[in-house]
């Protein structure tokens, strides 16, 4: 027994060993993580499809400037995906140190008191900043979310299919009426009446037939909202006399078909697939006609007696107040907002910089399509709807849009209907 | 007046059976009852995860019953249902009977009536998207030449959803096909046999034999399509979403564009609960009917 003791370990020797180097790993790994956690800047991300290498490019950049930052990202494809992770993470006290997001779900979780304010935490002039784009993220009398880049829209066109109509693409509409000629002109049916191109497709899911009219209201002279943001202003006579022309191209002079083009979109939407010669287009648009093979062109969306008009939907970043990296977060944003950041970011995705100064920049000018939008960028309203009940509002007005085009309603009943309906959810809060 | 061990005897007997059932009734209670019991609960309040919660009474079901919307998408459900559920039974039934003979290469028949069963869902209702295009797609041109014009099948408010009752039917008469071929090798040769002696047509022998004999297979295979058509949301989130004109919006779609889409989760809970009522009323019916029917 005892030759055995000199020889080896004894069991509480072995017990003691084995007790003092779980401790030891135990103690390690936990100094270890929380360590690492310190350093960790959690980016939960939306720089999906077409803007997905110009995100990784951002982190990457970022990530070489700041090499002390332990940036930890995470690529969410849809933004209602990553709507679901944050609600459930805000909930549950797992919300990353910041997100970049469609700007509509910001509001909701801003109004909830649940994001830093971000006017006060950065240290970037908000006056250098796209006033239209940065509306968006304002509400409470707080800027919840800074945007990155911006959408814009215009009109899309096929200029094949201008030029084969005796139109001249340099010289797109400039009023209603010019665009009323523009879609029929380029419209073609078949002697059965059946529809071979649409001249105008007017909306191809509920997002679209909010926006067409929409930017149809704004070219009336009207908005959504008042200037409070606390009524519905979309059923007045402005918005009646855009939803009566809109039904005019549909009804009248025929240039679509009803529901025409409804369903998914991508390259065998109606446009991309040179069966609709003008739709509403967004930088977004461009990849896929291109793609496609069409000989995109972009012209500002005119209003009703001269002049345009256009809309912008920024995605921002925003901050939970509950973030355990604010600093390294802030950092990330003031990174983002850089004038190289911001242009380096434009160009790859074709998206509308928020940095005014880079809107000007020349290799943002260069992209022939880039500009367009930026041009059209400037021809948005510099207030936003910005309430918390957008998505729903933009449902309501949808819908009324399709009531009046299939006819279950009259242009004024829908619009009146659905103002009752906002308001109601206005005054519940 | 019954001794306590007379009483405790039978626990006492079956302590073994109930701590083997203990560990599946816990993950149950856990993933099942407790679930709903919190969504019950969460439907008289206001939750939206991101505010306090505040009790609310029963507001979320007196808003439910001014809810245009939702009664739309109640009778938008209902139909689908009713759609779904009675034509798939049918052409499951049919189809087995046919596959229940003995030919050459039946089973090969019977492996591609249940392929669209294996086929996944979003995949599925992709491929459909593309068969419904209006002016490209195969099922139009079908039309156009059978002289039929062609139909704009997921964008007018009066055809969507039957477009999505045909995919519905189309993927699913697989599984009734199965359940009743199984069913049809319970019934006893010597029945048939006799029926024939006697003289029995083929349509008598289906409706008043095979018909009769597959009662409970039947009754089980309507609860189970009903339960899953009450539920019915990925194809509708991929093919119409919920449009043209919320005509094939169901009760779940609108359930989960209230609660991810509007942060109603309170109210969103509220139309859980009545579509679980509903569900349950359906699946209390059907067994009324059946035993009804065995008596």
């Amino acid at each position: 027994m005892e030759k055995q003791n000199k020889t080896g370990l004894n069991r509480r020797q072995l017990l003691l060993g084995v007790a003092a180097g779980s401790l030891t790993l135990g103690l390690g790994g936990s100094i270890g993580r929380a360590f690492g956690q310190d350093q960790q800047l959690v980016f939960w991300s939306q720089f999906a499809g077409s803007k997905r290498v110009a995100g990784e490019a951002l982190e990457a950049a970022f990530k070489e400037a700041h090499p002390e930052r332990n940036l930890v990202s995470t690529l969410y494809a849809e933004p209602p995906q990553l709507n679901e992770k944050i609600l459930t993470s805000i909930n549950g006290n797992t919300a990353p140190d910041l997100f970049v997001q469609h700007w509509d779900y910001n509001l909701t979780y801003a109004a909830a008191d649940r994001m830093l304010d971000l006017g006060e935490a950065l240290s970037v002039s908000i006056d250098d900043l796209d006033p239209s784009l940065l509306a968006y993220g304002h509400i409470n009398g707080a800027q919840y979310s800074v945007p990155m880049y911006g959408t814009s829209r215009g009109i899309g066109f096929n200029r094949a299919h201008v030029v084969e109509a005796g139109l001249d693409p340099e010289n797109p509409p400039k009023t209603w009426a010019e665009f009323r000629d523009w879609a029929i002109a380029l419209t073609k049916r078949q002697e059965s009446g059946f529809l071979e191109r649409a001249g105008f497709s007017l909306f191809h899911n509920d997002l679209e037939a909010w926006e067409v009219f929409t930017l149809f209201l704004q070219g009336a002279g009207g908005k959504l909202l008042n200037d409070d943001l606390s009524a519905p202003s979309f059923a007045g006579p402005e918005g009646v006399k855009a939803l009566t022309f809109l039904k005019g191209l549909l009804i009248d002079d025929r240039v679509s078909d009803l529901g025409f083009g409804l369903g998914p979109g991508g390259l065998a939407s109606p446009f991309n697939t040179a069966r609709a010669a003008m739709i509403i287009a967004g930088n977004y648009s461009t990849n896929n006609a291109l793609r496609a093979g069409i000989e995109f062109a972009v012209a500002p969306i005119p209003m009703e007696n001269g002049g345009f008009t256009s809309l912008v939907d920024p995605f921002c970043y925003a901050i939970p107040r509950d973030a355990k990296n604010i600093e390294g977060a802030v950092a990330f944003v003031e990174f983002a907002l850089s004038p190289e950041q911001q242009v380096a970011f434009a160009v790859e995705s074709k998206n509308v910089p928020v940095l005014k100064s880079a809107q000007q920049d020349p290799a943002v000018q260069a992209d022939p399509y880039l500009s367009k939008f930026v041009e059209t960028a400037s021809y948005a309203p510099q207030e936003a709807p910005a309430i918390p009940a957008f998505s729903r509002m933009v449902t309501i007005i949808a819908r009324a849009v399709q009531e009046a085009m299939f006819g279950r309603a009259s242009v004024e009943d829908a619009l009146s209907a659905a103002a009752a309906e906002v308001q109601t959810i206005l005054d519940r809060g | 007046m019954p001794s306590r061990s007379a009483t405790a005897g039978p626990f006492n007997r079956s302590w073994g059976a109930y701590a083997f059932l203990a560990p599946a009734l816990l993950i149950l209670f856990l993933s099942l009852l407790l679930p709903a019991i919190a969504t019950i609960g969460m439907s008289f309040t206001d939750i939206s995860f991101l505010r306090p919660a505040n009790w609310v009474g029963l507001d979320n079901y007196f808003r439910l019953m001014a809810d245009g919307r939702f009664q739309q998408a109640i009778g938008n459900t209902m139909y689908y249902t009713l759609g779904v559920t009675f034509p798939t039974m049918a052409l499951g039934l049919l189809a087995a009977v046919a596959l229940n003979r003995k030919f050459p290469f039946r089973i090969v028949f019977r492996t591609i009536f249940y392929l669209p069963v294996l086929t996944s869902l979003i995949a599925a209702a992709v491929v459909w998207v593309y068969l419904y295009e209006p002016y490209s797609g195969p099922v139009n041109g079908l039309f156009v030449s059978l002289g039929l014009g062609p139909q704009p099948w997921l964008s007018s408010p009066n055809l969507a959803m039957m477009a999505l009752i045909i995919m519905a039917v189309w993927r699913d008469f697989g599984t009734a096909m199965i359940i009743y071929l199984a069913g049809l090798q319970d019934i006893p040769e010597e029945i048939y046999e006799a029926a024939r002696l006697d003289g029995a047509s083929k349509f008598s022998i289906l409706w008043r034999i095979t018909v009769p004999m597959l009662g409970s297979v039947t009754f089980y295979l309507m609860i189970i399509l009903i339960v899953q058509s009450f539920q019915v949301f990925g194809a509708i989130y991929v093919m119409t979403g919920g449009g043209p004109l919320g005509s094939t919006e169901t009760i779940v779609f609108q359930m989960y564009q209230t609660a991810f889409g509007y942060t109603e989760f309170g109210y969103s809970a509220a139309m859980s609960t009545v579509l679980f009522f509903v569900i349950l009323l359906f699946s209390l019916v059907g067994t009324k009917i059946m035993r009804r029917g065995e008596g």
